[in-house]
This record gives structure tokens, sequence and C-alpha cells, in this order.
């Protein structure tokens, strides 16, 4: 990933889901997980590019986004949270 | 933790009339005739709260030794995770409420019932073992969801201690859920 240039979007672990499921971020922009619930969680690309790690109540965990991707993601403790992460192209980027 | 015994009441609210219905489903659990011809205070809903978490956690312990799967694997890790988080979160709730859980016919019945488990189990090896601890998994978590919903919770006295058994719940079917997949999973092999 890069440094952080952009806006910072948090997705919270609350009630055995990740909320927003589905995130739309550009390049630089940081990502924050934070957990709610009681039991610890993580986030992890499915594909094993990342992964957090484990996550206490009220913990969070943060990354910078980096080339424009699609990566679906998982708390490994739990598969059953998913959530994806799209990372597009700067708008500045597509006017060039 | 040491949890002294004391008496249980006598009375019958008209929520212990359905739980034979309720727990029906259940595996081995909560199937004493007459055990529920009592109603439990939050001392004693405590008590029953970290006995059922910490039964689970020691089956956990015994996948972890007798399986190899995987996913059975990862999943009796998450058990022994989560119930001991939900333990230390329980404890640290009774100690703030100044309550002392108290041990009773329910929670003694779940021991009695769960070493009847751990007896079977500790019988069956690799596969045979892990279908049977994901089959045990999915109905003890199904009986206890609905033991917190109809049972626990509506006994409950204290706001701080039914928000506990509250903010338990989404894991508890979370659990259930990931036990079910892995349950189908096993059963196709």
């Amino acid at each position: 990933m890069e440094a952080a240039t952009g806006r910072t979007y948090t997705i919270e672990m609350r009630d055995m889901a990740f909320d927003p499921v589905e995130l739309r971020v550009h390049p630089g922009d940081t990502v924050v997980w934070v957990n709610r619930d009681m039991v610890p969680h993580n986030a992890a690309d499915a594909d094993g590019g990342w992964a957090s790690p484990a996550l206490g109540r009220n913990e969070r965990w943060e990354l910078v986004a980096g080339e424009p991707s699609a990566v679906d993601y998982i708390c490994d403790f739990h598969p059953m949270m998913a959530g994806r992460l799209i990372v597009e192209e700067n708008p500045s980027r597509r006017r060039d | 933790m040491r949890f002294p015994t004391t008496p249980l009441r006598s009375t019958q609210p008209p929520i212990l009339r359905l739980l034979p219905i309720v727990l029906s489903a259940s595996l081995l659990l909560l199937q004493a005739p007459g055990l529920f011809a009592q109603e439990l205070d939050d001392a004693e809903i405590a008590h029953v709260a970290v006995t059922a978490n910490q039964l689970d956690i020691d089956l956990a312990e015994l996948a972890l030794e007798r399986a190899s799967d995987p996913e059975v694997i990862r999943f009796a890790e998450t058990m022994v995770r989560d119930h001991q988080r939900v333990i230390a979160e329980a404890a640290a709730l009774v100690e703030r409420l100044g309550v002392t859980p108290a041990d009773n016919d329910l929670s003694r019945t779940l021991q009695a019932q769960a070493e009847e488990v751990r007896t079977r189990l500790s019988q069956l090896r690799d596969a045979d073992f892990e279908r049977a601890y994901m089959e045990h998994e999915v109905a003890y978590h199904e009986a206890v969801i609905d033991a917190v919903r109809q049972v626990l919770l509506p006994n409950t006295s204290h706001p701080d201690l039914a928000g506990l058994l509250e903010a338990v719940l989404p894991a508890l079917e979370g659990h259930l859920e990931h036990a079910q997949r892995i349950r189908e999973a096993l059963g196709g092999r």
C-alpha cells in the first residue's frame, strides 16, 4: 500500500458483520476497521494479500489503499463475515 | 472461579412452563424432567452463562486434540477464543455488580450432560469425531440461543446482565452458522 493522502473511511465490525459490507475508495485513502463486538475479529484479504491482527473490542487497524483493485476479505475467525474493498482509480487521473 | 451454591426458588413463572417445548430440539441439553421447576435469579443466570461457555471451550479443546480437518480446527480455535472472551466479560460484569454466580440445577445438568457428550466423542476418531463434534456444536448452539432468548433474558432483572446476554447473541448465531457450514461440508466427504 502507499502513503495516506486522501480521505479516511471506517468499517465497523458489529454483530458479526462488516458495516459497510462494500466500500469504494481511491488510492491514498485510509480504511480503518474497528471492532465493536465482544468477540475478537480480524480483516483478511481472502487471497492472502494482507491481514490485520486480531482486534479486541474497540480496537482498530488501518491500511492505505494502493492501486485500483477489488478485494474480497473475511474475518479469519468467523468466515461468514465477508466484505469487499474496491479501490477505484483517482478521478484526477482519469481526467489526465 | 468458584461458585457457591445457593438455594433455588420453587415458584414457576409462565415462561418456564414453555421450557420443555423450547428446548426439545436440543441434543442432550436441558432434558431432565422437572429441571425448570424453579426460576433463575441473576446470580444463577450468571453461573449458567459462564458454565455454558466453559463447557464449549472444554469440548473445543478436545476437538483440537482429535480433529485434523483445518476448518474444524479453525472452528474449535474460534470457540476457545470467543467463549473465553465472553467469560472474561461476564466475570468483569458480575464483579462490578457485586453478584456472586450461584450454582444451580441447570448448571449442574449442563455439566453432567457435557460429560456424557465428552465420553461419547472421546470414543471417536478422525472423520467420525469431526462429524459428531460439528453435529453437537450445531445442536448446542441452537439450544443455547433458545435458552438465552426464552429463559435467561426474560428472567434477568439487571439491565447490564441483560445487555451482556444480548451482546452475546450475534456471536452465538455466527457460531451456529459457521458450524452448520462445516457440518454440511463434512457430510459430503
